[in-house]
């Protein structure tokens, strides 16, 4: 093979690797038939040198408060509708990836809110970033329309 | 102009030197007390004070239910250059204690690895970097008076101020720490 065609490899491996996101992460297949929870993300880096994202770890919950790995969204639109399912445990990880110019300073840190959708119940989460100050606040929605605030439990609160 | 590498050093300073600074070359403050005695004059340190419009009773609650939540964490951070590799794991620990004349709200730092040596024991949980006391005022108003480092450290102080007045309750992102 010659070093023409070993680049020309090279250069096609790089592409599909920057196609696929280089993301090692398996996507939250997020296929159930009902959206029972929104999440409205508003995140923004301190300076204009930096940067935000936040992505979403989806966990199953089992009845042993043993949880499962079941994949990965990128929070990326201002609202996303998301699907778990009712009368299951699901530990939500919230993970804030700040990064500077040219990424050589990066931090992450999360917020885990442990959720049991109840049937038939809607559930909205505000995800932000402002600041350097980040929050997560959870809220069901009443069957009059009108929202009311959860405390955001931890996995404690399975056990 | 500072380079990556300066700017990467400077950071790893700016979060463990004042923590070391306000410790001084003496005996590491063991509690609140010895830490709000020894803060104002020690190098790198500060006090502040403000009032709040808002009840001490309502302060002391959201202290109680914000500061474990948001700073009771470990953070990892990892500086590399050319040259070295600093991997150093920082323990935070929040302590609120609640009464009738004062809240306080202690928060307290333990680096792990990374080459970090305490001039002498630091007390159980971490040395102290934070004291932050809540008095009731007359009028449903509430003066804070902070203890702590003149740098480094602004985003905790801002999440206190705002559990504080209550008109933001996000936690600090305490990879922010020496930013």
């Amino acid at each position: 093979m010659t070093v023409r065609r070993v680049a020309q490899r090279l250069v096609a491996a790089v592409a599909v690797m920057l196609a696929a996101g280089c993301s090692s992460l398996k996507p939250y297949p997020n296929d159930l038939p009902i959206k029972n929870l929104t999440i409205r993300t508003a995140a923004s880096a301190a300076s204009a040198f930096s940067s935000v994202k936040v992505e979403l770890d989806v966990h199953g919950v089992d009845a042993a408060c043993a949880t499962r790995y079941l994949g990965t969204l990128q929070l990326d639109q201002p609202s996303v509708a998301v699907s778990l399912p009712a009368g299951h445990g699901s530990l939500l990880t919230f993970r804030f990836l700040s990064s500077n110019f040219l990424g050589s300073s990066r931090g992450s840190i999360s917020r885990q809110v442990f959720i049991t959708p109840r049937p038939d119940q809607r559930y909205e989460i505000d995800a932000t970033y402002r600041d350097d100050l980040y929050d997560v606040l959870l809220r069901e929605r009443q069957q009059n329309g009108t929202l009311r605030d959860m405390t955001a439990p931890n996995l404690r609160a399975c056990r | 102009m500072m380079t990556m590498k300066s700017k990467q050093l400077v950071a790893l300073l700016a979060a463990t030197a004042p923590a070391a600074l306000l410790q001084g070359c003496g005996n590491m403050p063991q509690n609140a007390e010895e830490f709000r005695k020894a803060a104002p004059g020690a190098m790198l340190g500060k006090t502040d004070s403000y009032e709040i419009n808002r009840s001490y009773r309502d302060v002391a609650a959201t202290f109680q239910r914000k500061a474990p939540e948001c700073l009771n964490m470990a953070v990892r951070t990892v500086s590399q250059t050319s040259t070295s590799y600093q991997n150093i794991l920082t323990e935070y620990k929040a302590t609120v204690v609640p009464g009738d004349e004062r809240a306080e709200l202690h928060l307290q730092q333990l680096h792990k690895g990374g080459g970090v040596i305490y001039p002498s024991k630091p007390p159980e949980g971490g040395a102290y970097i934070i004291v932050a006391d809540a008095y009731p005022m007359p009028g449903n108003r509430t003066r804070m008076q902070l203890y702590g480092p003149s740098m480094g450290y602004d985003v905790v102080y801002r999440a206190i101020r705002g559990w504080a007045a209550g008109d933001n309750l996000g936690c600090p992102d305490l990879t922010k720490i020496g930013k």
